[in-house]
């Protein structure tokens, strides 16, 4: 895509995450009238002012900064993998995440720590202690292998995080029920403050895309073409694989595990702008900016008086929206690039 | 002082497995065109991807204007040495972003126009790399090595899956960029080896078998033992090759 429309098109990616956070901040189980709205900027305190800001403007800065995250670390760990079909996950961080969660329920350390519960906290650390491991293996091995060592020995690791997880909820029922909820419950307790926590790993996932873009267009060829030209292909893997599982691993810490996002806004991304890893980084950071938002939208408004889920919503609009994408651009998305 | 200097070199893909490259001298310090000829799996590939250090070797040196290959670093090494692979790999990306690899890691401009008209490439700058077809792939791969500049270039079976048309513009693009380069070439094809090489170095059994030139190839017995011609089928390959 030439640079002008790229311009002009993230322009109005700009504008369209505006206009969700609008109908974000407007639509929900209280209805109000837009007149209110309007009054909001007048600085009377209401009813209305505590809806909008202190439940509403969190929620969806939130689920907007997790879409940008995940859709990041997506877009970082297909480059790596030159795999269309890897997504956050890919490496069993949820997994571990999730034992990490479970841990903390059985022992029931309840305390927060710096407004952050102990459930999330073992789940973050939990999620980055696995990809150090796997980072780790990579030095043992030839450049050629460090990718299939490090899907192997994840997939192994993950059955193994998911069988202790099983093991610890068959000892403890209750586990299941407050785990299962820890790990679906994606942005209904949204805070703000939760919104600032994340705001640095964002900003660092997107400077690191941005300032490596060339790399991950170099990496895009060949591990052996990437070497020619200076780079340190296990390093730059590492690198790579690092920066993507921290935001995958801070989204998991802030929402829960979200599906589907981080696995196709990279490649809606794709089909619009192409490749090329720096347009591709901006216009993927805005897409998961808005789309986490409108499901997260849809999943709060489309039935009255009831929440559902926003995986069940990524899943059933995302999915067929991806389907109907891919048909309108096929030839030029998933697989020709 | 030679430019690029091998000494002793010894390589095995394993422990205690047969060494690929054992004892394997080279030295060169004027530009042109180098063939390295040799069988299938005589060490070819594994010498250049030596010199690149994607691969380390158990023993020997090799020496960069008389600096210890192992003591460069990669980014440095990016600046003396550039290398390009046989295989064609996937790229979805412009030919003109392609090109301006040869510039990496320096934020300089760099005008793919410039180098594309030089190397008649101008039409195809805003193509998708994937969408082009065999030769013309090569072409611009071949390309972002004129925008890399270094002193030496290493290129492995250049011409592999090239019909003869391209063989020649590759030929030519191989020639132009060897007036101010030490360029490698691998090859296993006599042809290539007789019509392109300053020199040809025979390599067999792990080392370089023989040095000969374009005009003394076929003369003398080490082409024939390199690539196990007896003399009963000499007088075939001969014939085979027009050599006669």
């Amino acid at each position: 895509m030439e640079d002008k429309r790229f311009l002009l098109l993230t322009i109005f990616l700009a504008l369209l995450l505006f206009v969700t956070g609008l109908f974000s901040l407007l639509l929900g189980q209280v209805h109000f009238p837009l007149s209110s709205f309007l009054k909001l900027f007048g600085g009377k305190s209401g009813s209305f002012r505590t809806i909008v800001l202190d439940i509403r403007l969190p929620r969806f800065l939130l689920a907007a900064s997790v879409g940008a995250m995940l859709s990041i670390s997506g877009m970082i760990l297909q480059t790596v993998f030159r795999n269309p079909l890897v997504d956050p996950y890919f490496l069993g961080v949820s997994s571990a995440a999730e034992l990490g969660a479970s841990v903390a329920i059985l022992f029931g350390f309840g305390a927060t720590l710096f407004g952050f519960s102990m459930v999330s906290l073992f789940a973050f650390v939990f999620a980055l202690a696995l990809v150090f491991f796997l980072v780790r293996i990579i030095r043992f091995v030839h450049v050629e292998y460090s990718r299939i060592a490090v899907v192997l020995i994840g997939i192994a690791i993950a059955y193994v995080l998911n069988a202790v997880n099983t093991l610890l909820i068959s000892f403890k029922k209750d586990i299941f029920l407050e785990s299962m909820f820890w790990s679906m419950r994606g942005f209904n307790s949204a805070s703000i403050n939760e919104f600032w926590f994340s705001t640095p790993f964002l900003i660092v996932g997107i400077i690191f895309a941005l300032l490596k873009s060339k790399q991950m267009n170099i990496f895009l060829s060949s591990d052996i073409t990437a070497h020619s030209l200076g780079i340190s292909v296990k390093r730059f893997i590492c690198l790579m694989l690092c920066v993507s599982a921290l935001l995958s691993s801070v989204s998991a810490v802030l929402a829960g595990t979200v599906i589907f996002v981080g696995l196709f806004v990279p490649h809606v991304g794709r089909m619009i702008v192409g490749e090329d890893r720096f347009k591709l980084s901006i216009t993927t950071l805005l897409l998961g900016a808005i789309f986490l938002p409108a499901f997260d939208l849809i999943a709060r408004t489309i039935i009255p008086s009831q929440e559902i889920p926003v995986n069940t919503i990524a899943s059933l609009v995302g999915a067929p929206f991806f389907v109907f994408l891919f048909f309108k651009r096929g030839n030029n998305g998933l697989f020709k690039g | 002082m030679d430019y690029l200097k091998v000494e002793n070199l010894y390589f095995a893909y394993e422990k205690n497995k047969k060494y690929v490259l054992c004892g394997l001298n080279l030295a060169v310090n004027r530009n042109g065109i180098y063939v390295l000829l040799g069988r299938n799996g005589s060490g070819k590939t594994t010498l250049l991807k030596i010199l690149i250090k994607y691969l380390l070797p158990q023993k020997g040196t090799v020496l960069i204007e008389g600096e210890d290959l192992s003591k460069i670093s990669l980014p440095e090494l990016s600046k003396k040495v550039s290398f390009l692979e046989s295989e064609i790999p996937y790229i979805p990306l412009t030919v003109s972003e392609i090109l301006s690899w040869g510039m990496f890691p320096y934020k300089r401009h760099f005008d793919a126009r410039e180098v594309s008209s030089e190397l008649n490439l101008s039409g195809l700058l805003s193509e998708n790399f994937n969408n082009l077809s065999t030769g013309e792939k090569k072409r611009v791969l071949l390309g972002r090595l004129f925008v890399q500049k270094t002193k030496i270039v290493l290129i492995d079976e250049p011409f592999n899956f090239l019909d003869p048309y391209y063989k020649l513009e590759i030929a030519e693009m191989l020639k132009t960029l060897s007036r101010e380069r030490i360029v490698f070439i691998t090859t296993h094809d006599l042809g290539v080896a007789a019509n392109l090489g300053s020199e040809v170095f025979l390599i067999h059994q792990g080392k370089i078998f023989a040095r000969k030139t374009q005009n003394d190839l076929f003369s003398g017995n080490e082409l024939y033992e390199v690539f196990g011609i007896n003399e009963k089928l000499k007088e075939e390959f001969i014939r085979f090759y027009k050599l006669g």
